[in-house]
């Protein structure tokens, strides 16, 4: 039997480092690992490129801790593990956007045990909605693009750069319709497989993930309607790659309608469109894009956003899932928790890793909150 | 026919509970240590609950509902319900003034915020590790040649706490050890031990927040000790419930059994 458009993305989800190897023997192409996804990975596809997110390794951490202290996010503490054990020989290239300290660092340590790959930071602005830092933003793609164009020996043309913006707001849309479409029918796919549609995303070459993309979005547009699933949550987080635990939710009977996550519509939300200056394009989407916690602004409210997320998707709780030791969702999480108490929303927080770990306490406290929420319905 | 019977059976990380409910009272509890199976543990608890009421076979128990760690693995179950519900409706059900119930399990402790229908409001449950547990207790009192029942009396005969930093139970071990080695009063180090695991569930439970009546559920509430330092860090009094701390959570399971059977 052929694999199903949601198994493809499921298989590619998993082993997403497998499709890049299979990808390159495809094609012959080159592939470029990134960070974060305030990274212009516009660029590097403009390139031919495939640019891929680098999204932890799902092993025990061996050799990281002889280079940085353990108290560090399990996506770079493993992911740097994954590197020293390589695991990542299919990468030509590697690019970190100054998004948070352990990026930044994890960029230095990379340098000095991988000095022949090339490497680079693109320092990106902190506080992103004044005007200077769009300018500063542009300048700073630039050098990259200099860079980067140094390296392949071959020049990027503007046009090629826009149309590859375009193919990136193509992708955008249809993953904007995949929610759109989820949160008016939450019972025709499963939260895990929309995540792994996004998760793939961040791992194919756009062209492919869109027409892929296309075919499960006519499957859901005449989906019949289902409303057998008693508890409607919302997820906000950060990097949340564990099917595991998105399987719990089924189980369970809890539909996810929406998320604020890193690894869901915080990657696509929002295009600018196609028309002068490419990179300054990428430019102003990096600045009015749903910012990262690690992003100061002073225009947008994430606990309004939330509060309004809930009442929009008609969500009965909030399920934090916030990856251990990631400092700028920590330091959020009080004021956002305290918003939801106020607002009489529920919420649990789930702390992550990246690497393997017991799923029981997860279970448990996931298991008591829809309890929760199913009896405060009841009532 | 009699009245109809239910059972609640937690199987948790260190014990196995069952309790047996007819006519709104306990006809049985039971408590055992657990088997290396949870199905084996439920098994032997349910059996020796059957026999406590005097009854022939777990078919005679008209619902049953399984929680604990063990709660998906219990065959004879009906449905499982998290432990965290089921505490709170076992502590409610016990003295509805509750409004804050704290959990010391073997393996994990939960701070539940309870409505006044018995229902849980919000709860928050510790990290992974087992510091502040059962498990934390058991691990110390090997070093210090005590039972936990000692632990509870020695810390009670303390004039002056010894101070035990470590938040982690393995970390923990080794400073009660140069504690010994430095001679300090075994019930000096009790008391440390006690007021370290109430300094760890303060910071729990002020995540919930604080209503009267607060109570103290699961196997470590027996610790008298404890109780003790945990009403001075909360700077609360601590009501227990009538009976066996320990079962509450079992309590809970057939109280709701019960509730779900009325239901269908």
């Amino acid at each position: 039997m052929s694999e199903s458009v949601l198994e493809q993305f499921s298989r590619i989800a998993a082993k997403p480092y497998d499709y890049a190897r299979e990808w390159k023997k495809r094609t012959g192409g080159r592939v470029f690992g990134y960070f974060c996804t305030y990274f212009p990975e516009e660029l590097l596809h403009a390139a031919g490129l495939l640019p891929m997110r680098i999204l932890g390794y799902k092993e025990n951490v061996s050799l990281a801790d002889s280079h940085a202290q353990p108290f560090i996010c399990s996506l770079v503490r493993t992911s740097l593990d994954a590197a020293l054990k390589d695991k990542f020989d299919f990468l030509d290239g590697v690019v970190f956007p100054h998004s948070c300290d352990s990026i930044q660092n994890l960029a230095d340590i990379w340098r000095h045990n991988f000095p022949r790959q090339f490497s680079e930071v693109v320092v990106l602005p902190v506080w992103v909605d004044i005007p200077e830092a769009e300018d500063y933003l542009t300048e700073e793609i630039s050098r990259f693009r200099q860079k980067f164009e140094k390296h392949l020996g071959a020049s990027i043309s503007d046009a090629d750069i826009a149309k590859s913006v375009g193919i990136y707001n193509e992708n955008r849309r249809a993953l904007t319709e995949l929610y759109s479409l989820r949160r008016e029918n939450p019972g025709s796919i499963t939260g895990k497989a929309v995540l792994d549609v996004v998760r793939a995303s961040m791992s194919m070459r756009k062209e492919e993930h869109t027409a892929l993309l296309g075919k499960l979005l006519g499957e859901l547009r005449v989906a019949p309607k289902t409303n057998g699933a008693t508890v409607r949550v919302v997820l906000y987080g950060n990097a949340c790659d564990h099917p595991d635990l998105m399987n719990l939710f089924d189980e369970m009977d809890a539909v996810i309608v929406d998320d604020d996550l890193c690894t869901g519509s915080r990657y696509f939300l929002h295009t600018e469109a196609v028309n002068g200056d490419p990179i300054r394009k990428i430019a102003q989407r990096y600045m009015k894009r749903v910012p990262c916690p690690s992003k100061h602004t002073t225009s947008f409210d994430r606990r309004r956003y939330l509060v309004d997320m809930v009442k929009e998707s008609k969500a009965d709780g909030v399920v934090m899932l916030i990856l251990k030791f990631c400092d700028p969702h920590a330091f959020d999480y009080p004021d956002l928790a305290k918003r939801l108490t106020e607002s009489n929303i529920p919420h649990l927080l789930l702390e992550t890793e990246m690497q393997p770990s017991s799923l029981e306490q997860i279970r448990t406290r996931l298991q008591a909150f829809v309890e929760m929420l199913k009896e405060k319905k009841n009532v | 026919m009699s009245e109809p019977l239910f059972g609640g059976c937690d199987i948790g990380s260190t014990t196995g509970k069952a309790v047996l409910v007819r006519d709104n009272s306990v006809i049985a509890s039971v408590i055992v240590p657990c088997l290396p199976r949870p199905e084996k543990t439920a098994e032997l608890v349910i059996n020796e609950a059957i026999s406590q009421a005097g009854l022939s076979s777990v078919k005679d128990v008209t619902y049953l509902v399984g929680t604990g760690y063990g709660r998906v693995r219990i065959p004879f179950a009906n449905e499982d319900i998290s432990e965290i519900t089921c505490h709170a409706r076992g502590a409610s059900w016990l003295r509805s003034s509750v409004r804050t119930a704290i959990d010391i399990g073997g393996q994990d402790c939960k701070v539940m915020g309870i409505s006044d229908t018995g229902r849980v409001r919000e709860f928050v449950m510790n990290d992974k590790c087992a510091a502040g547990t059962g498990r934390f207790f058991e691990a110390m009192c090997r070093v210090l040649h005590v039972s936990l029942e000692d632990i509870s009396s020695l810390s009670l005969e303390s004039k002056a706490p010894a101070t035990i930093t470590s938040q982690c139970s393995v970390f923990a071990e080794s400073e009660v050890i140069t504690l010994l080695n430095e001679g300090v009063d075994v019930a000096d180090i009790a008391a440390g031990i006690n007021f370290a695991i109430a300094a760890r569930l303060v910071s729990l439970a002020r995540k919930v927040g604080l209503v009267q009546d607060v109570t103290v559920t699961g196997g470590c509430a027996k610790n008298v000790g404890l109780i003790k330092c945990l009403e001075e860090k909360l700077k609360a009094a601590i009501t227990l419930v009538p009976g066996d701390p320990q079962i509450v959570g079992a309590l809970g399971a057939a109280i709701l059994a019960r509730e779900a059977f009325a239901r269908a």
